[in-house]
């Protein structure tokens, strides 16, 4: 076959070059070929990623499911065990309830500690001086005493200084006779 | 309309190609991530739950196990220390044990709740008069704080004349209603503190009343107020 002369020329002129047989209104730039061919590869990656994502996230859905399915047949067995030690629960939530109360009644003021201490107040006297009158509260104790010696006035004076438990002291009488000895009234607060 | 996709020139058709999946991926991405996630956050969430309710439930057995026996005598001491109704019979059976083990005279007696109750907990005012020698009638005080029910001196007039003492006396009991519920199965529950072990063994010591006063009910099955008798 024998080609024109000017095709002959032009297809030399072009053998350094591409050749484009595409219609024009098909051609796109080169610029965005390599994009479209970008977008091609990355579509695919992608739909790999998302096969595997949907695929990872399905299974992990599954193996968080079976362990939810475990661990509430485990509770529920569980729950079976406990409603079976119901008797010693109750007992035990008696005995808390109780414990807490006698420890709050415990707290609260008494005049028992009050009694069994004021003992103190009486060390280092004589038989012979007597306690005529005692008044114990939670918070006071009132002593009326018959003192027959200095010896005990002041045995007495300083337990009223060394006790500890009441830091408020009115003597609220204080007589004296020569047969009779020290008529003494005290008051004792914690106020 | 067919004339209008003609027109369309051909790289806009071959760009929207290759975009059109893209876009579809990315959208699929977001619906499917977006449920996965929301279904996955779900399910781990259940099993947090489940795993915490687990491990209170392990806890909870291990202690109702090991405090079976504690619990069982405990409540029963705990009970008669402080009943749960008016325990004006026992205590005046209790001061009236006392008196004679102390060799001391005890009358008047009389008995009346106190309406002030605070915290559930009420108490009865017990009076009387007690006559004997005045270390016997401190034996007898210091005694009120050792029987059962708990009992304490509220007050105390005491005349002494030639070492004879005529004390006038009112001691407070107290008693307080049963608790009306149990915690829930998965609700935790925690063994006897240390100074409730130590509060439990003081109360043991108390003296008990020849009077007898009925057990809290421990049946099984799920009661509306299972400490009710």
């Amino acid at each position: 076959m024998v080609l024109p002369l000017v095709l002959q020329c032009a297809i030399n002129k072009n053998m350094q070059e591409n050749l484009n047989l595409l219609p024009q209104n098909l051609q796109i730039s080169k610029g965005l070929d390599s994009v479209l061919k970008t977008s091609k590869a990355l579509g695919v990656i992608l739909i790999v990623v998302f096969i595997v994502f949907s695929l990872g996230t399905g299974a992990f859905f599954i193996y968080s499911k079976i362990t939810l399915n475990n661990v509430q047949t485990n509770v529920e067995q569980l729950k079976s065990q406990v409603k079976a030690q119901e008797g010693s629960e109750q007992q035990l939530v008696l005995l808390k309830d109780r414990l807490a109360k006698i420890s709050s009644i415990k707290s609260t003021p008494n005049a028992s500690k009050n009694i069994i201490n004021m003992d103190i107040l009486f060390r280092n006297m004589s038989p012979s001086s007597t306690m005529n009158q005692l008044e114990v509260t939670p918070t006071k104790i009132g002593v009326s005493m018959l003192i027959r010696s200095n010896e005990d006035l002041t045995a007495f004076i300083k337990n009223l200084k060394t006790n500890e438990m009441f830091n408020v002291v009115n003597l609220t009488s204080l007589g004296y006779s020569m047969n009779a000895g020290y008529s003494v009234i005290v008051s004792l607060s914690n106020k | 309309m067919t004339n209008m996709v003609e027109n369309v020139p051909e790289s806009d058709k071959r760009v929207l190609k290759s975009i059109a999946p893209l876009f579809i991926i990315v959208i699929l991405f977001i619906i499917a991530g977006k449920f996965a996630i929301t279904q996955i956050t779900n399910v781990r969430g259940q099993i947090s739950v489940a795993k915490k309710n687990q491990s209170v439930l392990t806890d909870k057995l291990k202690t109702l196990r090991s405090v079976a026996l504690v619990s069982e005598s405990g409540s029963s001491i705990a009970l008669t220390a402080l009943p749960k109704s008016n325990p004006s019979l026992q205590v005046i059976s209790q001061l009236k044990m006392l008196a004679s083990t102390n060799l001391v005279i005890i009358e008047g007696l009389r008995s009346t709740v106190s309406d002030g109750s605070t915290d559930e907990i009420s108490h009865v005012k017990t009076s009387f008069n007690l006559i004997g020698p005045r270390d016997a009638v401190t034996a007898f005080i210091k005694g009120v704080d050792t029987i059962a029910p708990i009992t304490f001196v509220e007050k105390m007039d005491l005349v002494e004349d030639t070492g004879f003492g005529s004390a006038s006396i009112t001691t407070k009991t107290y008693f307080a209603s049963l608790p009306k519920t149990i915690p829930t199965v998965t609700q935790p529950i925690t063994d006897l503190t240390a100074s409730e072990k130590d509060l439990l063994t003081q109360i043991g010591k108390l003296s008990q009343s020849v009077i007898d006063i009925p057990a809290a009910s421990s049946t099984s099955g799920i009661n509306a107020n299972p400490f009710g008798l």
